[in-house]
């Protein structure tokens, strides 16, 4: 890692961030939004936190979650929903939802979420503000508490597409310490902030304007498509990606297999809550699990060790896998042809607190947009186009592994050319 | 320069600020703080704020 000399001024050297409480903080407490994790103070920086502190950024604090990260609302947090800012009888999204409603409210200049299935993006579009997901393997995750370790990835969320380029600056690059980051050049990544995107081919897969969407959403998308047309990108309206109808079964089986087995070490023996009114040693970790976790993760927990027991491993995990290749190879056709591909972030609006939780799988489909990302572990970015009757509404780009310069780019020229950014929440 | 809004600044913006010395960290901190502390009870996006670290 670079020494930054004391007295030089990195772009963000003292400018306050907010972090996502899923990320590791020495000497901070790191809930996840968890009770199981309600008083673990990590002794221990993230790599990122590292990188972030090597600049001289300001941490100011931790932002609420859905617990373990599971959950696209914020209802999900042991401690407290997070309430949306443009309509506080709404939810903000998730499960970064702290850190989107901070930085659309001023809370902080920046903050830093983790997108396991959208949780960086889904909320930017729900706020109004900008949500980067890397490529798997240009963050390091090391001190990134595990949820499903082949889908995560740390990524910045600001108030313009600017200050994504300069965290991603800060942030990106391989770490030792993450087996899974990899070695590859970070380019200066505002090098490309041009408002020229002519002659780019940008590809609309009609399967991401799926039944049930929102004609609010189409409507925007629609217009925030046309606009991208204007400025000089060559737009096929008629991609087909087919499998992208499997993406939400796929990730339901592989995300909380691997979240059933990263949370097996929350036992109430090695950190965090521990249960003490028991007799034994199992009886100690049952009852640590009973009370530590909430519904939401008991409900992945029992999903994962379900697809993951013998019998089901082949039907389901295996199978899962499978698919999980030809979502990425569909991919890298598309993108064989196409720059970037362009669709909702979320298909809805942000809902009101409370309409989707008796509903699993209604607050799962929020997510239907940004989900074949992770699987693919591609990039994708997340920037405001339009409203809603004052409702947020969110684009999302996709590229392919480490265009994060390209997706930027795209994202810019739009952005310059619309200003929705520049509005703020009436509070 | 107008300090009171310091917290609507984006992050180039507050580091050209900053650069030129027109602003402190401690003033751009102690913004947001502020921010936090107004509208915190309406929104509840944080979960722990640690202003006593940065005096």
């Amino acid at each position: 890692m670079s020494k930054t000399p004391t007295r030089e001024i990195t772009p963000l050297t003292g400018i306050p961030i907010l972090i996502k409480d899923v990320i590791c903080t020495q000497g901070i407490r790191t809930t996840c939004g968890s009770k199981m994790l309600e008083k673990f103070v990590p002794p221990y920086d993230a790599t990122v936190i590292e990188k972030l502190k090597a600049q001289k950024a300001v941490i100011i604090g931790k932002t609420n979650m859905d617990e373990f990260a599971m959950g696209s609302s914020n209802e999900h947090s042991a401690f407290f929903p997070t309430h949306n800012p443009w309509d506080l009888s709404r939810v903000p999204g998730g499960s970064s939802g702290g850190s989107a409603v901070a930085v659309s409210t001023d809370e902080c200049i920046y903050a830093l979420g983790s997108d396991t299935g959208g949780s960086i993006r889904q909320p930017a579009g729900f706020c109004s503000v900008v949500g980067l997901k890397p490529t798997y393997g240009r963050v390091s995750r090391f001190g990134l508490v595990a949820f499903a370790s082949s889908l995560d990835q740390i990524g910045p969320i600001t108030k313009d597409v600017t200050d994504g380029a300069l965290v991603m600056n800060a942030i990106a690059g391989h770490d030792n310490r993450d087996s899974t980051s990899v070695l590859y050049p970070v380019p200066d990544h505002t090098q490309q902030l041009l408002p020229d995107i002519k002659g780019l081919r940008i590809g609309i897969p009609r399967e991401y304007f799926v039944e049930g969407m929102q004609e609010e959403v189409r409507v925007a998308l629609e217009s925030a498509i046309s606009k991208l047309e204007e400025l000089g990108a060559e737009i096929d309206w008629e991609v087909s990606l087919p499998y992208t109808k499997y993406a939400l079964a796929v990730y339901y089986v592989l995300a909380p297999s691997e979240a059933s087995a990263n949370l097996a070490r929350y036992d109430g023996v090695k950190y965090g809550f521990s249960e003490q009114d028991a007799s034994n040693v199992i009886e100690t970790t049952e009852k640590t699990r009973q009370v530590g976790f909430g519904p939401e993760v008991k409900r992945r927990i029992m999903l994962g060790t379900y697809a993951l027991s013998a019998g089901y491993y082949d039907a389901y995990y295996v199978k899962a896998q499978k698919v999980r290749t030809l979502i990425k190879q569909e991919f890298e056709k598309a993108f064989e042809k196409y720059d970037a591909l362009v669709t909702p972030t979320s298909p809805i609006v942000p809902f009101e607190l409370g309409e989707k939780l008796e509903d699993p799988m209604q607050m799962y489909l929020s997510d239907v947009c940004t989900l074949p990302t992770n699987i693919a572990g591609i990039p994708a970015i997340s920037i405001p186009a339009g409203f809603a009757d004052k409702l947020p509404i969110g684009m999302q780009i996709m590229g392919k592994p480490f265009s994060e310069d390209m997706l930027l780019r795209i994202a810019f020229a739009y952005e310059q050319a619309t200003e929705w950014y520049k509005r703020k929440p009436p509070l | 320069m107008v300090t009171n809004e310091l917290h609507q600044l984006t992050i180039h913006e507050a580091h050209r600020l900053i650069k030129q010395r027109k602003i402190s960290s401690v003033e751009l901190t102690k913004s947001v703080l502020k921010r936090i502390a107004e509208i915190e009870g309406k929104v509840h996006a944080c979960v722990t704020i640690v202003e006593d670290t940065y005096p």
